[in-house]
């Protein structure tokens, strides 16, 4: 029981997070102004910066 | 797989959208003139009057006061009839009321580059049948969607997030792409296919609350007249009355009385919030053309507030440059893994073929 939730939270707790906060950005900028936009840009940033790096960092690995 | 054609059409096409005020702006620009930011609106009066004076024999079935360019456009035809093939429009500019351009009918003008992508993307030049199928791509899109948020999962039970096994098999190297990819988009790509495919509903969404609040509310005037224009009360007057009855909104378009979507006997007028969040919902209001007096303001049903919070979220035009900026990366991180989609597809049938022939070519070897 105990390791199948382990490995639900090691598949699914990174899409969940990206997930959440890809809404968050999506949400704050459509409800809020100002602050809100950069907010928004940097929560919407984030899904791609993680793909960019973990190409980046598994290629690199494939060098070594 | 005929389908991951329209969803890359679909893709494609939508990436220019995301820019098109920036490139019709680019490519068509209009030259206002330069005048102080607070110079006051014209009155509406006389240019209904110019309008009238140019083609006497028509009639006026919409306006629209412009909220983010200078500019008043009145829309003219020779009847009311929706596709009437000269309906055209005047371009006027909003401080000094002078008339910009007389523009061609729709049907006359040049395809434009924006138009046609736009053509593209939502009704493959059918009008509703197109914005159905397309609506039904949309839907499939979804389906496909879930369908690969579901697979992640027996896919990824050995893997650490974000693996790409460079070092292995192109397939596995494209699989683990795809995976990445998509389930970190996953979100962005319901989020845009859902409105997409709300969006796509807009046309029977509004024939429905034509036929339904829209009736019952028209009711009540049962069997007046359409009004001719020129016994229309001041238009600029129901402008006024319709700011001051919803303070706080600006009335961005008004609808004559006999407009196949307005009423026979209304100016109906179209305000909205100025709030970047409150100027997506919009709050019609039905205006009495012959005495001028206020009839109704009218309540939308929640499945146009839907809709209406459904544009913003499709086109990404709600937070600035920046925003359309990452919606035309996550479009682009869509389009790869449509395209590694279909390879990964192709590829897994290929291998399944070949081992059958395997098997088949062990037996009758073994014979």
């Amino acid at each position: 029981m105990k390791k199948q939730d382990l490995s639900v939270k090691k598949i699914w707790g990174a899409p969940a997070y990206l997930g959440m906060i890809t809404l968050f950005g999506l949400l704050s900028a459509l409800l809020g102004t100002g602050y809100w936009y950069p907010i928004a840009w940097a929560a919407m940033t984030l899904p791609l910066g993680v793909i960019i790096y973990q190409i980046n960092y598994h290629q690199k690995k494939k060098l070594v | 797989m005929i389908c991951t054609l329209f969803l890359l059409l679909l893709c494609f096409t939508g990436l220019p959208l995301i820019f098109e005020e920036e490139i019709d702006g680019w490519l068509n620009p209009t030259h206002y003139e330069q005048l102080p930011a607070n110079t006051p609106r014209a009155n509406l009066d006389p240019l209904i009057k110019e309008a009238h004076r140019r083609y006497p024999q028509q009639v006026i079935t919409s306006m629209m006061i412009d909220d983010d360019e200078p500019q008043t456009l009145i829309f003219m035809a020779p009847t009311f009839k929706p596709d009437d093939k000269l309906a055209h429009s005047l371009q006027f500019d909003q401080r000094t009321g002078k008339l910009i351009k007389d523009n061609l009918p729709f049907e006359q003008q040049p395809q434009t580059f924006i138009g046609l992508m736009l053509s593209l993307h939502v009704d493959l030049f059918m009008d509703l049948p197109g914005e159905l199928f397309l609506g039904l791509m949309g839907i499939l899109f979804v389906i496909s969607i879930i369908s690969g948020i579901v697979l992640y999962g027996p896919f990824m039970k050995k893997l650490d997030f974000g693996t790409v096994r460079f070092e292995r098999s192109r397939r596995l190297k494209w699989l683990d792409l795809h995976n990445l990819l998509g389930i970190a988009t996953a979100i962005w790509l319901l989020v845009v296919g859902v409105t997409g495919v709300i969006n796509e509903m807009s046309t029977p969404l509004f024939g429905l609350w034509q036929i339904t609040d829209v009736k019952h509310i028209l009711d009540k005037y049962k069997g007046s007249a359409v009004p001719a224009q020129n016994q229309l009360t001041s238009a600029e007057a129901a402008f006024q009355l319709a700011e001051k009855t919803l303070p706080g909104m600006e009335v961005t378009s008004m609808v004559f009385p006999g407009n196949t979507f307005g009423s026979p006997y209304h100016y109906v007028l179209w305000a909205k919030g100025k709030e970047p969040f409150t100027s997506r919902l919009f709050t019609p209001m039905l205006i009495d053309a012959r005495s001028g007096k206020l009839s109704q303001i009218i309540d939308l049903p929640g499945y146009l507030r839907g809709l209406e919070v459904s544009r913003p979220l499709h086109f990404g035009d709600y937070g600035g440059t920046p925003l359309k900026v990452l919606w035309a990366l996550f479009d682009a991180v869509a389009i790869i893994v449509l395209i590694s989609g279909v390879y990964l597809w192709v590829v897994r049938r290929k291998f399944y073929e070949d081992y059958f022939k395997r098997i088949e070519y062990e037996e009758t070897a073994t014979v």
